[in-house]
């Protein structure tokens, strides 16, 4: 296994710059996500690390040997696709031994090491069978056990569950996960899906835009967003943005938003008058709490999702989403005093999205 | 909707016409080989042969040396058909798979040589295997007709190519197998009906061939099937049953063609448009 150093890689089409000098460092074992919207730059980052994009100016390094000019034949990494990329022609034994051949392995070797990785991956029954004759969630475990037989450096995965259905996404979640806990390999993860890189990750690289906005653990990301990208990329529903200024009232610090007073903590170095946006998740709304630290809102839907209830609701500021475990007793029209709990109310300078300082 | 038995009757009608119009012409080749000379310019005409004779297949097999044209024109189209297939596969790739400057260009151009007809190259051509020594011979005549068969193969193969998805190429890469590899372990095997396709259209194309084989070969002993039929038309007398059997002889083969690979066939012809 080996580590990934990503430095100030750049990539260009012509004229067109889509990764704009990415620093990322991936220690050995670890399980990184990349994660982003649509056309944020990570597949073309991984596709680097793999050797199937050139780099236009910085450097990648596996295991401490640069492989900028090395081939991604010769880079010793193992790469799962979106769409699995499975050899139609060939069975699922012939497709996890390939690389195996390629090799001029022994044959005994190759048997034993694909009977080893089917085993691991429930695939013994199904070694004689063409792709074709299996499920989505069966293909992508095959695409995994031509990875896995290779035994090699790092394992790279691009957005390998998004063709499959909700259910089985959340079964392969499960099993790549174990399976890195057991094979213990360096992880570089492409999705789409907060919620994929929340779960799996040991630590997540937010990327937008082609750069990299933040990159921790995903409770750290979560409890305590960089900038209003990050904060409200990550969380499902996302978190609530309200734009303001900062006001007093006397000994209490308040953000004054249009028709709203959104409660604060006590905050050190906040300037009154300082434009800023309040942010606030869903799941920390709750229906009591001090008197006066209070949104009023009016109910528009209610979402039942069995184990919890959401609430979307209109303020004179825009519309917000609160999350209830249980079922609470509102129905659309009902007018609602939602109270933020203030250690877990986000500020962010107007002008450039950044994270303002913390309460005390 | 639901047809009507006269539109039943109507379509079967119509297709059943048709079927006779097209197989006529290989019912009378076939029993007017089985001919004599006499009878097969006989008036009027019979239906199948009065007396059935192979005297013409013995005649043109024995005397006339269609054996040796026949190897001819199956050295000429199976190296044709060979020749521009494996050049097809990797031009085909190329232009499919790598984004270089005077891409288009070239396949542009590639295509608007199927729009010149063969006869107005037949001259540049003349000139240039006598310069180049090929003249009057096979593989000259070979490389003339893998000329004119390699733009289609190209493109129909670049077009069979496309439907692979390029995640093929790049797991083969990552595996570890070099741009050979990809192309030949990976690739040709699921473009395999449309390259059989297109080797058969190659094939045919040269097997059929007549105006490239008058012009470019003299020698006897080097002339194909279709030049062998042309001298059965003489100055005084047509040798129909003899020009019968040469030609039940030359239909043989693309028949048994058709009729081996005739699943390959149907499935290259449509694949691109179904593929998964």
């Amino acid at each position: 296994m080996a580590t990934v150093e990503i430095r100030s890689v750049r990539k260009a089409y012509d004229d067109h710059e889509v990764i704009h000098g990415v620093d990322v460092l991936i220690p050995d074992r670890e399980f990184v996500v990349l994660v982003g919207p649509s056309g944020c730059g990570k597949s073309t980052l991984l596709r680097m690390i793999a050797g199937l994009e050139e780099i236009t100016s910085g450097e990648i390094a596996i295991d401490g040997r640069v492989v900028n000019e090395v081939r991604a034949k010769e880079r010793d990494i193992a790469m799962v696709f979106q769409n699995y990329a499975l050899y139609p022609h060939m069975n699922v034994y012939k497709n996890m031994a390939f690389s195996l051949r390629l090799k001029g392995m022994p044959q005994a070797e190759i048997d034993e090491r694909v009977r080893q990785a089917a085993k691991i991956l429930n695939l013994s029954e199904l070694l004689e069978r063409q792709p074709r004759q299996l499920s989505g969630g069966q293909r992508q475990r095959v695409a995994m056990g031509r990875a896995i037989v290779r035994n090699p450096k790092v394992f790279l995965f691009d957005e390998p569950l998004s063709n499959l259905d909700a259910k089985l996404r959340v079964a392969m979640r499960t099993e790549i996960k174990d399976l890195h806990l057991r094979l213990g390999a360096t992880t570089v993860y492409v999705t789409h899906d907060q919620l994929e890189a929340m779960t799996m990750a040991d630590r997540i690289v937010v990327m937008s835009e082609g750069n990299v906005e933040q990159i921790g653990s995903p409770l750290d990301l979560y409890d305590r967003p960089d900038n209003i990208f990050v904060a409200g990329f990550l969380g499902s529903p996302a978190m609530n943005f309200f734009k303001g200024v900062v006001g007093r009232d006397g000994k209490t610090t308040h953000v004054e938003a249009p028709g709203l007073r959104l409660p604060l903590p006590d905050w050190p170095d906040l300037d009154i008058g300082r434009p800023v946006t309040y942010g606030v998740r869903p799941e920390d709304l709750e229906l009591s709490g001090a008197p006066g630290c209070n949104i009023s809102c009016r109910v528009v839907v209610v979402e039942g999702t069995g184990s919890g209830t959401l609430i979307v609701a209109q303020t004179p500021a825009g519309n917000l989403t609160a999350a209830f475990e249980g079922r609470p007793k509102a129905k659309p029209g009902d007018t609602l005093a939602l109270y933020p709990t203030l250690d877990h109310v986000h500020l962010f300078d107007a002008a450039d999205g950044k994270r303002l300082g913390a309460p005390t | 909707m639901k047809k009507s038995n006269s539109m039943w009757v109507f379509i079967y009608g119509a297709l059943a016409v048709m079927l006779v119009y097209n197989l006529t012409p290989f019912f009378w080749m076939v029993v007017s080989s089985f001919k004599s000379e006499l009878e097969v310019v006989s008036y009027p005409a019979t239906l199948l042969p009065n007396v059935f004779t192979t005297d013409a297949y013995e005649k043109i097999w024995l005397q006339e040396g269609f054996l040796l044209y026949f190897k001819n024109s199956l050295t000429v189209s199976l190296s044709t058909a060979a020749l521009s297939s494996l050049v097809g596969i990797f031009a085909g790739y190329g232009f499919s798979r790598f984004r270089f400057k005077g891409r288009l260009a070239i396949m542009t151009a590639f295509l608007a040589t199927q729009m010149i007809p063969g006869v107005l190259l037949v001259g540049p051509y003349f000139k240039m295997m006598t310069l180049t020594g090929l003249y009057d011979t096979l593989f000259g005549l070979i490389l003339a007709q893998t000329s004119i068969t390699l733009p289609f193969s190209v493109w129909m193969i670049k077009g069979y190519m496309d439907t692979v998805p390029i995640e093929i190429d790049q797991a083969a890469e990552v595996d570890g197998a070099s741009r050979l590899q990809t192309l030949f372990l990976c690739i040709v095997p699921l473009v395999l009906p449309g390259l059989v396709a297109t080797t058969i259209f190659a094939f045919l194309l040269s097997w059929g061939d007549l105006l490239w084989a008058l012009c470019l070969i003299s020698d006897p002993q080097k002339q194909t099937m279709t030049l062998g039929i042309t001298q059965l038309v003489g100055q005084f007398r047509v040798y129909w049953s003899e020009i019968m059997a040469a030609t039940v002889i030359a239909s043989i083969i693309p028949a048994c063609l058709y009729l081996v690979l005739q699943r390959y066939l149907v499935q290259g012809f449509t694949e691109a448009a179904v593929k998964e």
